[in-house]
């Protein structure tokens, strides 16, 4: 598996897989961000004790959608959201502004780099899905800069998912290709690229940076047809497939022109009324020792 | 408790807004405690912090609002100020998602319009129209492209987002609106209309009033004077457009024409809406509707000649159209 220096000489500043600056993108993250806080239960669903807590960060929060539901939310708590993308930053404070949540700030800023913030200086840090972007030899460094900014006590939450159940092949297909990009890109910890990857490594991200009271808690988002996801998820994912083809493409996992005719086939399938699929999600979290 | 002078205090304001348990459950559900929580806070048993008062001020009934927050100043000083519940609504778009939206008409690839540059636009709208989530619902309403030689015979909504009551992401029941609706009269008189309430003579603005609705107002979405639809906002609240955020009903209607393409914008003359039946005798016609939209993708697929969902959506709704409106008369 090439490390992220091995794979272009040097750092990649920005890894994501979708060009972030794209509007469509943005759209997008902000509908997931609802789709996802609703389809797991709410913003925690697994029941952390808040009462202690007066600051949260938010880690690649993209256009800010959790930031804001929870500055919405928890009106007595400060929420910090950062991204690499000043497009996405930009746009979330935007948002904040229009919403009126004086609670909810953001910040442009490199997760795969030292975070740019005093020891700490947070109560909880929180990430969702970047497994869209975070290298695997990063992670522990990454850890340990969370610890480095979490208060004594303070609580390091990570939330990511594991994608491509289905009854359909080119749905199938299309997450399968997908895998394979990310583990050639080196952005996966499956060997053979079968997977995204990340969920068996959380706990054990936690563990080894002595983190305490560690608890998981997994997640199952049904978007079958006839489900009341079916209709949000559809969106999401044809934007998705779509706006990944070019991460699919430059790994020369499959021509453009082949992941046109998957990509037609799978919204075909999406709509079709035996559709069954689901998201697999897990949380996992840790307290920082006192 | 009472308040100062007999004047009832935010406790005895709580107690009477969850004597009704289906209102107690709502607002337990929405500021997210358990709804004996509101009991206690409204028999003075326990004190909410200032972050659950926001929150109750947000889900309490909207023309409540105010007394309540004047009862609550007293105990909670900074409340007002937390919650900036000036008279002042933002009357414009900020000028800077002008050329988001423009970015986006740019750069949106073909396959993901209009739907990728309509929920940006949406989501933008929901937030500064309804920045105290006081239950809002808005949604693009299409003209359904006429047959060859025929005119424009109805309407439908093809997305919608919302705050609470509503689901923000929404699936709601497919229905064809004609000139009985107060999206129709907006289209056929090139206008925006509103309805402050249910209550309001509606000998002028016809309305078909859905669930939670109170409120509402329909704007066309144009552009060079021709029409493809319009866009409709509707509250949980009587009486919540006022004029500033009917101009900005108005301004988001514009942006969103950028949207669509202009094949899908008709001539005034073209519009000729029906009387549309109730969503009862339309029901039965979307049963299949998902399946005729595969099987649209399917034959496109055989082509092979690329569609997308907008497209596939339209001609299903075409053809349903078409068999609806050859219903015989009553």
């Amino acid at each position: 598996m090439a490390t992220s220096e091995e794979l272009s000489g040097g750092q990649r500043e920005n890894t994501y897989v979708i060009d972030a600056e794209s509007s469509a993108e943005m759209a997008r993250l902000m509908r997931q961000d609802h789709l996802l806080t609703q389809g797991m239960g709410g913003l925690f669903p697994e029941g952390l004790d808040l009462s202690n807590t007066r600051s949260i960060l938010d880690i690649a929060c993209g256009p800010g959608g959790w930031v804001l539901e929870t500055a919405f939310e928890h009106a007595d708590i400060d929420v910090v959201g950062v991204d690499i993308s000043e497009k996405m930053i930009a746009y979330a404070r935007a948002q904040a502004e229009v919403a009126r949540l004086e609670n909810a700030s953001f910040r442009v800023m490199n997760a795969l780099k030292p975070l740019e913030f005093p020891s700490e200086s947070f109560d909880l840090i929180n990430t969702r899905l970047i497994v869209a972007f975070m290298l695997p030899d990063v992670w522990p460094r990454f850890v340990q800069e969370c610890l480095r900014i979490l208060r004594p006590g303070g609580i390091l939450r990570f939330t990511d998912l594991e994608w491509g159940l289905s009854n359909k092949p080119a749905y199938e297909k299309t997450c399968d290709l997908f895998n394979q990009a990310l583990q050639k890109a080196g952005q996966s910890f499956s060997p053979n690229g079968t997977h995204m990857g990340l969920l068996p490594m959380l706990r054990r991200f936690l563990s080894d940076a002595h983190c305490r009271d560690i608890g998981q808690k997994a997640h199952v988002i049904d978007f079958s047809y006839g489900t009341e996801y079916h209709k949000g998820f559809y969106h999401d994912l044809a934007a998705a497939f779509k706006l990944l083809q070019p991460f699919i493409a430059r790994w020369q996992i499959a021509t453009p022109e082949a992941l046109e005719r998957l990509y037609q086939q799978a919204l075909m399938e999406m709509q079709s009324e035996d559709f069954c699929a689901c998201w697999i999600l897990l949380t996992a979290w840790g307290y920082k020792p006192d | 408790m009472e308040g100062k002078n007999g004047i009832p205090g935010w406790h005895d304001l709580l107690k009477k807004f969850i004597e009704d348990p289906q209102q107690k459950q709502r607002i337990a559900r929405e500021i997210r405690v358990n709804p004996i929580t509101l009991t206690r806070w409204a028999n003075n048993e326990a004190r909410p912090r200032e972050g659950n008062m926001l929150q109750l001020l947000r889900s309490i009934p909207f023309s409540y609002r105010d007394q309540f927050m004047q009862a609550s100043i007293v105990d909670f000083p900074g409340l007002q100020q937390k919650l900036a519940m000036t008279k002042d609504d933002p009357q414009e778009i900020p000028p800077e998602f002008y050329s988001r939206v423009l970015s986006a008409c740019a750069y949106t690839p073909e396959s993901l319009c209009p739907q990728g540059i309509y929920d940006l636009i949406l989501q933008q709208a929901i937030n500064q129209l309804d920045p105290e989530r006081s239950g809002l619902l808005i949604s693009i309403v299409s003209a359904i492209p006429p047959h060859s030689g025929n005119r424009i015979r109805s309407l439908c909504e093809i997305t919608g987002i919302g705050t609470s009551p509503w689901k923000r992401d929404l699936e709601r029941k497919t229905i064809f609106l004609g000139a009985e609706s107060l999206t129709g009269a907006a289209v056929m008189s090139c206008r925006t209309l509103t309805v402050q309430s249910r209550e309001e003579q509606q000998t002028l603005h016809p309305a078909h009033w859905a669930d939670y609705e109170q409120s509402a107002v329909a704007c066309p979405i144009a552009h060079r004077t021709k029409m493809m639809g319009g866009l409709v906002v509707a509250s949980a609240h009587p009486h919540y457009f006022t004029d500033s955020r009917i101009s900005l009903v108005e301004q988001y209607a514009n942006l969103l024409a950028l949207a669509f393409l202009p094949e899908n914008f008709y001539e005034v003359s073209a519009f000729a809406l029906h009387i549309m039946p109730e969503y009862r005798e339309q029901e039965p016609y979307f049963r299949n509707f998902a399946r005729r939209i595969a099987a649209h993708f399917a034959d496109a697929a055989a082509v092979p000649h690329l569609i997308t969902f907008y497209e596939a959506q339209m001609l299903v709704l075409q053809e349903i159209e078409a068999e609806l409106l050859n219903l015989p008369p009553d």
